[in-house]
C-alpha cells in the first residue's frame, strides 16, 4: 500500500487523513449550500446543473488548494490553463465549467507529481459526479407526466378525478386551472409523478371515461424538462 | 362510486429504486459522509499547541593542529563507539611537525634522564649513608679502644691517688703532690665519662643512619615511579595527537573533510550525532497563554502520513526566553516565532522517533493546577 500512499513528490508527506477530511468536508459543505439554494431559490432562473456545481465546486477548489500548496507559480499556471480553455470554448453550462476545472486540477496534480492527491481527487470527483447523476441531485419538481384536460362540470366534483390521479400517481400537483368567461367549464393542467409510467395510456383512458371530461392530453416529461 | 374502491396501481421495482435514489439516497449519503468526517475530525484534527523537535546532540570532531588528513576511517552514517579512530592527521606545517616532534623527543629524553639520574641519585644517597655508617662504626670502635685505654689510665691514676692520699696523711708527701695526683685522677674519670657518652651517641647515630637508608630506598622508589608515569603519560599524549578519536557513541552524520585534504587547527572534519536521545525540545512563544508546568502530561503526535501518538511528560521548563531554531520558528502555527521559553519533554521508551524529527505537541490544559498561572503570567 505504501507505493500508493507515498506517491506525492513533495517536501513533506501528504497527510492522507487530512486530505480526505478536507475533500469530504468540502463536499458536505457544498451539499448543504446546494440544499439551501434549492430550498430558497425563487424565480425562473433555477438550474439543476448549477445546483450540482454548487456541490462539486468546493471539492474541486479544495483539491486546487492542495495541489497549489502555497506555490504561486502553480496558481498562475492554473489560471492560465483555465483561461485558455475558457477563451476557446463557450461553456454555457455551469456543470461543464466544473468538469473543465476538475480535469485541469487533476492534470495539474499529475503535472506537479502529486500523484496520490490527483488520484484521490479524481476518484472522489468522479464518485460525486456519479452520485449527482444517480440521485438526479438538484431537481426540485420531479414529475414524469403533464396532464391537460377540460373539466365541464362543477369543480366540486373534481374528487372523482383526484381519486383516479391518486391511484396512478405518487404525487399530483395542479399546475394550472383556467376558466373562460364565455365558455363553461375549466381547463386543468396537472403535473404527475406516475406510479408506473408505462401505464400512462390506462390513466388517460380512465380520465376520458369520466363524465364531463374532454380534450384530454398527456405529455411525457423526462428529467431534461428541468435544466 | 366504483372508482373509490379502486386500489392504487402497483409501483414497479425500478420505479421504487428510482424514487429511493432521488429522495432517500442524498440524505443517506449526507449522513454517511458526515459520520466519516466526524470520525476523521475527532481522531486526527486536534490542532497542535506547539511544534517540537526530538533533540539532536551533534558534536563537531575537530583537528588538534593543522596538517593533512592521511586516513579517514569513517563513512557517512557509520556507527562509532567512544574512542574509535575517526581520522589520522599528518602535520603539514613543518614548524608544527618539528615542534611536536621536538616536544616528543624532549619528553622522552627527560624520561630517560630522570630514570638514570633518579637511579643514580638514589644509589649515591644510599651508598653515602652506608659509608657514613661504616665511618661511624670505625669511629665507634676507635672510641671504644680509647675508652678502654682511658679506663686503665683511670685505674692507675686512682691507685696513684689512693697511695698519695695515705702518704699525705702520714705527712710523707707534700700537699701539692697530693693535689696533683687528685687532679689527674678526676681528669681521667671525666675523660672516661665523656668517652662513654660519645660511644652512646655514636651508637644512636648509626642506628638512625640504618633506618634512614631503609626509608630513603622506599621513598626514592615511589618518587621514581610517579615521575616515570607522568612522563610516560605526556609522551603518550603527544603521540596520540596524530590520531583523532570519537568522543562519544553515535553516528557520523556529516563529513566535512576527506582523506588528502589540508586542514587548519580546530577545523571540523566530521559531525557525530549522539544516538539514543529521548527528549523533545519545544519553545513556548511570547504571548502564548498555554499553561505549562514540570510533570505535566502532553500528547505527542508525529507529523507523518500515519500519525503515531503517545503521552509524554514535561521534564523541564526554561526560565527565560531563548532564540528558537529557524525550522521551529517558521512552523509555529499561531504565533510568529523568534523567541520562546524552552520546554523539555521526556519521551517514553516505546515511542519510535528519530533524532531531529518534528512532532506536534498538544497540551491538555489543567485548570486549578498550582503552577498553571505562573508561566502564563511570566
Amino acid at each position: 500500500m505504501d507505493w500508493f500512499l507515498n506517491a506525492d513528490f513533495s517536501t513533506a508527506p501528504t497527510p492522507l487523513h487530512l486530505t480526505l477530511l478536507g475533500l469530504l468536508l468540502s463536499f458536505l459543505c457544498g451539499h448543504v449550500i446546494a440544499w439551501v439554494y434549492m430550498l430558497t431559490h425563487t424565480g425562473l432562473s433555477y438550474s439543476r446543473t448549477f445546483v450540482q456545481s454548487l456541490m462539486i465546486m468546493p471539492v474541486i477548489v479544495a483539491l486546487v488548494m492542495m495541489v497549489l500548496s502555497n506555490n504561486i507559480v502553480y496558481a498562475f499556471g492554473l489560471m492560465a490553463v483555465f483561461a485558455i480553455v475558457r477563451f476557446r470554448n463557450i461553456l454555457r453550462d455551469t456543470l461543464d465549467t466544473t468538469y473543465i476545472l476538475g480535469v485541469i486540477v487533476i492534470g495539474m496534480a499529475c503535472g506537479t507529481y502529486k500523484f496520490l492527491t490527483g488520484t484521490i481527487g479524481c476518484l472522489l470527483i468522479a464518485a460525486i459526479l456519479m452520485y449527482v447523476w444517480l440521485t438526479g441531485f438538484g431537481s426540485r419538481q420531479r414529475y414524469d407526466m403533464i396532464l391537460n384536460l377540460h373539466w365541464a362540470r362543477d369543480l366540486n366534483h373534481l374528487a372523482e378525478l383526484e381519486i383516479i390521479l391518486r391511484n396512478h400517481a405518487l404525487r399530483s400537483v395542479c399546475a394550472s386551472q383556467r376558466s373562460h368567461q364565455n365558455l363553461s367549464g375549466t381547463d386543468l393542467s396537472y403535473r404527475l409523478l406516475l406510479r408506473n409510467p408505462s401505464k400512462m395510456q390506462v390513466l388517460l383512458e380512465e380520465i376520458k371515461s369520466l363524465e364531463g371530461v374532454s380534450r384530454v392530453t398527456g405529455l411525457r416529461a423526462e428529467e431534461e424538462s428541468e435544466i | 362510486m366504483s372508482q373509490n374502491n379502486l386500489k392504487p396501481i402497483a409501483v414497479p421495482a425500478w420505479k421504487r429504486w428510482l424514487e429511493f435514489r432521488h429522495r432517500v439516497l442524498p440524505s443517506i449519503m449526507f449522513v454517511v459522509v458526515l459520520f466519516l468526517v466526524g470520525i476523521l475530525w475527532k481522531s486526527h484534527l486536534s490542532s497542535p499547541s506547539l511544534i517540537g523537535q526530538v533533540q539532536v546532540m551533534r558534536l563537531d570532531i575537530r583537528t588538534p593542529s593543522s596538517g593533512t588528513i592521511t586516513n579517514l576511517s569513517v563513512e557517512l552514517f557509520q556507527k562509532v563507539r567512544k574512542g574509535d579512530t575517526i581520522a589520522k592527521l599528518d602535520p603539514g606545517d613543518p614548524l608544527t611537525a618539528l615542534g611536536s616532534q621536538a616536544q616528543l623527543l624532549l619528553a622522552k629524553k627527560e624520561l630517560l634522564q630522570l630514570m638514570n639520574l633518579t637511579t643514580a641519585a638514589n644509589a649515591f644517597d644510599i651508598q653515602r649513608n652506608v659509608l657514613d655508617k661504616e665511618r661511624l662504626r670505625t669511629e665507634l670502635l676507635q672510641q671504644k679502644v680509647n675508652l678502654a685505654s682511658a679506663e686503665i689510665t683511670l685505674q692507675n691514676l686512682e691507685n696513684e691517688w689512693n697511695r698519695a692520699k695515705g702518704l699525705f696523711e702520714e705527712k710523707l708527701l707534700s700537699e701539692s703532690a697530693y693535689d696533683q695526683a687528685e687532679k689527674s685522677f678526676l681528669a681521667a674519670k671525666a675523660e672516661v665519662n665523656a668517652r662513654n657518652n660519645l660511644i652512646e651517641d655514636l651508637g644512636k647515630t648509626i642506628q638512625g643512619i640504618e633506618s634512614l637508608i631503609e626509608g630513603s630506598r622506599e621513598i626514592e622508589e615511589a618518587k621514581l615511579e610517579i615521575d616515570r608515569t607522568t612522563l610516560q603519560r605526556s609522551i603518550a599524549k603527544l603521540e596520540q595527537e596524530w590520531i583523532i578519536r570519537a568522543p562519544k557513541d553515535g553516528v557520523i552524520t556529516s563529513i566535512q573533510k576527506r582523506a588528502g585534504e589540508m586542514v587548519g587547527s580546530s577545523d571540523s572534519i566530521a559531525t557525530l550525532t549522539q544516538s539514543g536521545t529521548r527528549t523533545i525540545i519545544a519553545y513556548l512563544p511570547q504571548g502564548s497563554e498555554i499553561p505549562i508546568s514540570e510533570g505535566q502530561e502532553v500528547e505527542i503526535k508525529t507529523r507523518s502520513q500515519f500519525v503515531r501518538y503517545c503521552t509524554a511528560k514535561v521534564s523541564k521548563v526554561g526560565e527565560s526566553y531563548e532564540s528558537m531554531p529557524d525550522q521551529l520558528s517558521q512552523l509555529q502555527l499561531f504565533k510568529v516565532g523568534g523567541f520562546g521559553i524552552p520546554i523539555l519533554i521526556d519521551l517514553p521508551d516505546e515511542f519510535k522517533c528519530l533524532p531531529g524529527e518534528l512532532v506536534n505537541i498538544t497540551f491538555n490544559s489543567q485548570p486549578g493546577h498550582s503552577e498553571t498561572g505562573a508561566l502564563a503570567e511570566r
